[in-house]
């Protein structure tokens, strides 16, 4: 049974549709992150999935009960979930404790249960000490702990996150996100997490829902997103890639022969997920930069060796990022910090088949 | 644990949000609508019942009539011209040169705003009377000579005293827009060659002037609205304004259609440049509020800081010290006139007015329940308001936004005019009754309320609410648990200050008394016309400490509250 189904949502804001014809089910226990732009309507779909904003189109469904369709909106209140915002949320007007025995006090909790459960997600959060401070005494760090603490501690059906790490400096923010991680696996709680930040996806999250002008582009886990990109869009947005476009020459069961524009040829293995269109046809290929071995001396293999130019270099600290010019394309290359080359020099690079990805739009 | 999903519920959720609009609408009947819409059938219906424009034509017709509309337009324009030339240097000079005394400055500025101009009028009385006024005296034996230097009783005296309590606004919108103002701004022309001086004319000047007009505005909507000074510098002398012309028409013989006509362009005035003033703000503040990000540096006058600095005294010593003196001296003196000396000095005065005169200790008890009753009724409704407006999306919001923000263009005679118009007969009979007063209070003041909160409001971030909401809060009770405890030191302070403004409140009193309904202002006017200057002085002084007390003691709380909600 699924925890969370929602069924081609649709949410315009006037003549902008934000959400458009969105469906996603979420199984329980499951950790799911939607990822992209800024306007893509990540936030929006939470949005819908708490309540806050009535929908179009579609319908929202909570372990079998219909919570937000076209007539009707649950209200927030009556869902059962529980969210962390961006801006923390935290009540400057209570303390730590007050914020988080908040929900349960709204349930009616007796007061030696709201000490206890209150007490066990500050320890979980590690705020432990921290209970009687107002929040204007706490750092960024420790007010975002509070508020995940008060969605946790009134033990929500599904728990929503909205950025909650995007106000945080870069070291915190890596840190928070394995304990985040750690603690939604040691609840085993259902949870949506809305972040423009792939990496953090990929750390935190069971599945990625990649989205796009309000609809989904791909959906599927960290490595599928990152190694299969279904789409130029995908494969730019998670990480960093080459794309290029070119006609197939030559293709059968299992391989394909590519031609750019300037008559280089590329052999490509055939996507998992997806057959070659036609001969003829116009198709992209991802090529992550980090796949592509650049050398001084000629490579021997087969095929996919190419001779060019290095034209640019930035130096990363544990890598290079090299740029790489063939004929007219020109390609980002990733090596050890180690591998040293100059620039305007002359140098070849090999791209296994297998690591050049057929994007399918 | 599972929730029962009925249609029931979420009706009830709706209900909560609707309840506090009959709230808000009955009140913004009887406190704007209601009193406008009968002012205004009123300036042109003749008592028989005739549509006519004729108390409009005798705007411009009556010779007397058309007297007192230029006397205001000039008074407002000369008082805003000094406050220009008042304001902004000293704003200048303690926002960004290095005189010292700048917090005394900034104080004493505040002071002056806070004091109510009538009473500065008659301690300019004393100062600067023809006949004993004591600088026209010292004058007079110092050249012994009969030349009167100033007579206090003319249009150029009331347009001076007025000014002294009407520049506060173009030197505090003028200080704030220079103290907010992004310092790189300045540092980026300095760099490029720019002198200091030449920075201050080519950058600083243009980017404060949005500030500089704003403040100006509103010292001319201010200056144009009083009714104090003029009544008390003028009208013996048969100079007359806008104001204490309506004052006139109410009383003998009265004249209710012609006042009412005659509130109408003074209401229309104040509306076009209040509208003016925020869409010019919109459109040009945004250069200047991006947010402190540098100290900026001071420029050192060296010597030409103590010439600053004595015109800044200056200003202060016309507008709050020496009236404040005078007064004290007054109200501490046996017998105003007599010699200064040891032996003339008591503190009767204060005695009288507390214990043995029944008119003040009445007038006392009526503004403490006026001021404390409108002050906690306007938070009240102010605060339903805002939170129906800002925190619904329910029918009628704007309508009710509009309605409290329109009182803000109606100058307090004006509003006295429309209440009368209202409720002096059946079916809303509250004219002689104290509840006439209240009603008018409420109306002047509750626009400030409403603004206090629902800009504290708009700075609520609305996730706080959410947060309590997804949590399980229904609407209403996040209002209740979370936003009303965050507004908690807005509605404070916004008590305070409709309690104080109501405290000395003149202009809609004047109007609307009635024997045993005095407040404090009309019982300083009375003794003012009986010549009781001594227990005039002494009351004055009492209502004045009074003033700065919750002033700073309001001051302080918002200072806090800025520190403690960020």
């Amino acid at each position: 049974m699924s925890k969370l189904a929602i069924k081609n949502l649709t949410k315009k804001f006037g003549g902008f549709t934000a959400v458009d014809d969105f469906s996603l089910t979420i199984q329980e226990g499951e950790f799911v992150a939607l990822v992209g732009p800024s306007g893509c309507g990540k936030t929006t779909t939470l949005r819908c999935v708490a309540g806050f904003i009535p929908i179009d189109d579609g319908e929202i469904i909570l372990s079998d009960k219909i919570i937000s369709s076209k007539k009707f909106m649950l209200p927030p209140e009556r869902r059962n979930m529980a969210m962390v915002f961006q801006s923390y949320a935290v009540w400057p007007h209570k303390t730590v404790f007050k914020n988080i025995s908040f929900g349960l006090e709204l349930r009616k909790t007796p007061k030696s249960e709201i000490r206890d459960r209150v007490m066990r997600s500050l320890e979980l959060t590690k705020l432990k000490g921290l209970e009687k401070r107002y929040p204007n005494a706490l750092s960024g760090g420790q007010q975002q702990r509070v508020a995940l603490a008060r969605g946790l501690v009134v033990e929500p059906e599904i728990l929503l996150l909205d950025e909650p790490l995007s106000n945080l400096d870069a070291t915190l923010r890596e840190e928070m996100r394995f304990d985040l991680r750690e603690i939604q696996q040691k609840l085993k709680i259902t949870s949506i997490y809305v972040t423009h930040d792939q990496a953090e996806a990929m750390v935190i999250a069971d599945r990625i829902v990649v989205m796009k002008d309000g609809k989904i582009e791909q959906s599927g886990n960290a490595r599928e997103i990152y190694h299969y990109p279904q789409s130029r869009f995908v494969a730019g947005f998670v990480g960093t890639t080459n794309l290029l476009t070119g006609t197939i020459q030559e293709k059968n069961e299992t391989a394909a022969l590519l031609k750019f524009s300037e008559g280089i040829l590329m052999k490509l293995k055939s996507s998992e997920t997806g057959l070659m269109p036609d001969i003829g046809s116009e198709v992209s290929v991802s090529i992550r930069p980090e796949s592509i071995l650049l050398q001084k001396d000629k490579i021997e293999a087969a095929e996919n060796v190419y001779q060019g130019k290095i034209i640019g270099k930035t130096f990363l600290g544990d890598t290079y990022d090299y740029r790489f010019k063939m004929q007219n394309e020109i390609l980002r290359v990733q090596t050890t910090s180690h591998q040293e080359f100059e620039i305007d020099s002359e140098a070849y690079i090999y791209i296994d088949p297998q690591f050049c990805k057929y994007v399918e739009k | 644990m599972r929730t029962e999903i009925t249609a029931k519920h979420t009706y009830r959720l709706d209900l909560m949000k609707w309840f506090l609009f009959p709230i808000g609408l009955a009140a913004v009947m009887i406190l704007v609508v209601f009193p406008l819409v009968r002012m205004f059938k009123g300036s042109v219906f003749t008592p028989e019942g005739q549509l006519s424009l004729v108390y409009f034509q005798n705007i411009l017709n009556d010779a007397a009539l058309f007297e007192a509309f230029k006397n205001s337009m000039m008074i407002a324009v000369g008082a805003t011209l000094i406050s220009l030339i008042a304001g902004v240097p000293m704003a200048w000079a303690v926002s960004r040169t290095d005189i010292p005394l700048k917090n005394f400055i900034r104080n004493f500025t505040t002071v002056s705003m806070v004091t109510p101009p009538f009473l500065g009028a008659i301690a300019w009385i004393f100062l600067l009377g023809p006949g004993s006024g004591k600088i026209n005296v010292l004058f007079k034996n110092l050249f012994q000579t009969n030349i009167t230097l100033f007579n206090i009783f003319s249009l150029e005296g009331i347009t001076f005293v007025i000014s002294m309590y009407v520049y506060p606004f173009v030197f505090i919108y003028t200080a704030s827009a220079l103290d907010n103002m992004d310092a790189n701004l300045e540092d980026a022309a300095n760099i490029l060659g720019s002198s200091k001086w030449k920075t201050a004319f080519k950058i600083t000047l243009p980017l404060v002037a949005p500030a500089i007009i704003s403040g100006a505005i509103l010292s001319f909507l201010e200056a144009l609205a009083l009714f104090g000074v003029p009544a008390v510098l003028g009208m013996s002398r048969g100079i007359f304004t806008l104001t204490t012309r309506i004052y006139q028409l109410f009383n003998y013989p009265p004249n209710f259609e012609q006042g009412a006509a005659m509130a109408i362009p003074l209401i229309i005035i104040t509306g076009i440049l209040l509208i003016f003033q925020y869409m010019y703000l919109r459109k040009k503040q945004f250069t200047i509020i991006s947010g402190k990000s540098s100290q900026p540096m001071l420029i050192r006058l060296g010597l030409a800081k103590w010439p600053v600095l004595a015109y800044c005294l200056l200003i202060i010593l016309l507008s709050v010290i020496m009236p404040y003196s005078m007064l004290l001296l007054i109200s501490l003196s046996k017998i105003w006139g007599a010699q200064l000396s040891l032996s003339n000095l008591t503190l009767d005065n204060f005695e009288f007015i507390l214990f043995r005169y029944s008119l003040s200790q009445r007038s006392f008890f009526n503004s403490f329940f006026l001021s404390f009753a409108a002050a906690t009724l306007a938070v009240i409704l102010g605060l339903i308001i805002a939170i129906y407006n800002k925190r619904t999306e329910n029918l009628g919001r704007r309508f009710l936004h509009y309605m409290m923000v329109l009182p803000f263009a109606i100058p307090g005679i004006a509003m006295a005019v429309a209440f009368l118009w209202a409720y002096i007969k059946p079916p809303f009979n509250l004219y002689g009754t104290i509840w006439i007063l209240l009603v008018a209070y409420i109306a002047r003041r509750i626009p400030l309320c409403y603004m206090n909160c629902s800009d504290a409001m708009g700075q609520i971030n609305f996730e706080l609410e959410e947060s309590a909401r997804i949590l399980g809060a229904s609407w209403f009770k996040s209002i209740l648990k979370i936003t009303i405890p965050l507004l908690k030191l807005s509605l404070v302070s916004g008590w305070m200050l409709v309690f104080i403004t109501s405290f000395r409140e003149l202009s809609a009193s004047i109007l609307l008394y009635s024997p045993n309904s005095e407040v404090i202002a009309v019982t300083i006017i009375t003794l003012f016309e009986e010549g009781e200057f001594e227990a005039l002085a002494a009351l004055s002084i009492i209502i004045l400490t009074i003033t700065l007390f919750f002033i700073a003691g309001s001051r302080k709380l918002v200072g806090k509250g800025v520190a403690q909600v960020s």
